[in-house]
């Protein structure tokens, strides 16, 4: 397995565990309260782990590279579908019901919906490219 | 009318060369083993200068290891 694909397969497992937890805490602690899972995220930090690499071993090339451009372009109209279309959309639609008053609280929302959206699409594209490339 | 594909003799060629496995004809080219089973699968075409330096892993004309069809 290539070390793009690791990270990928790292990363959705981390984005899967955290949306799991989240579901989970959300009965005992609120909404709010269970958006500590997310802190989960913070074990993306490790991947640079998976970019060591062994005497000679070749890392990365011209498919790897072709694979990841791929991936980020489809990412990328993802989260901005996504991230206007729906997180922005809900924001204005916020402040439309409470003219110039928008909780604190959905800041960090709008921020963890984009991240999320970025981490699985960009992840998924990947793993299903290494599969047909 | 029939899409064009580039067909490859690297299995062929790799039997033909002391057996040589993915990995060292990966290394001699230098790329991944997983880029060596996709491109003998033909699932991946190489680049201009990749397939010119399998063609030359295995000392051979280009001509010889690929072939577009």
């Amino acid at each position: 397995m290539a070390a793009h694909q690791k990270i990928a397969l790292f990363n959705l497992i981390v984005a899967m565990a955290a949306l799991v937890l989240f579901l989970a805490l959300t009965p005992l602690f609120g909404f709010s309260g269970a958006q500590a899972a997310f802190a989960l995220f913070a074990l993306i930090g490790f991947t640079p782990l998976f970019y060591r690499r062994r005497k000679g071993q070749i890392f990365s090339d011209e498919r790897d590279n072709q694979i990841r451009l791929a991936a980020t372009t489809l990412s990328f109209a993802v989260v901005w579908l996504i991230f206007v279309g729906g997180v922005m959309g809900a924001y204005y639609y916020l402040q439309h019901l409470n003219p110039g008053i928008v909780g604190l609280e959905v800041l960090p929302d709008l921020v963890w919906f984009g991240f999320g959206a970025h981490l699985v699409s960009h992840s998924a594209a990947i793993l299903t490219l290494y599969r047909r490339l | 009318m029939k899409t064009p594909s580039l067909r490859n003799q690297i299995r062929r060629l790799r039997f033909e060369h002391n057996e040589m496995t993915q990995q060292m004809l990966a290394e001699r080219a230098g790329v991944t083993r997983q880029t060596i089973i996709a491109i003998e699968s033909g699932k991946y075409a190489p680049s201009l200068l990749l397939a010119f330096h399998i063609a030359e892993a295995f000392n051979k004309p280009i001509e010889q290891v690929f072939q577009y069809e």
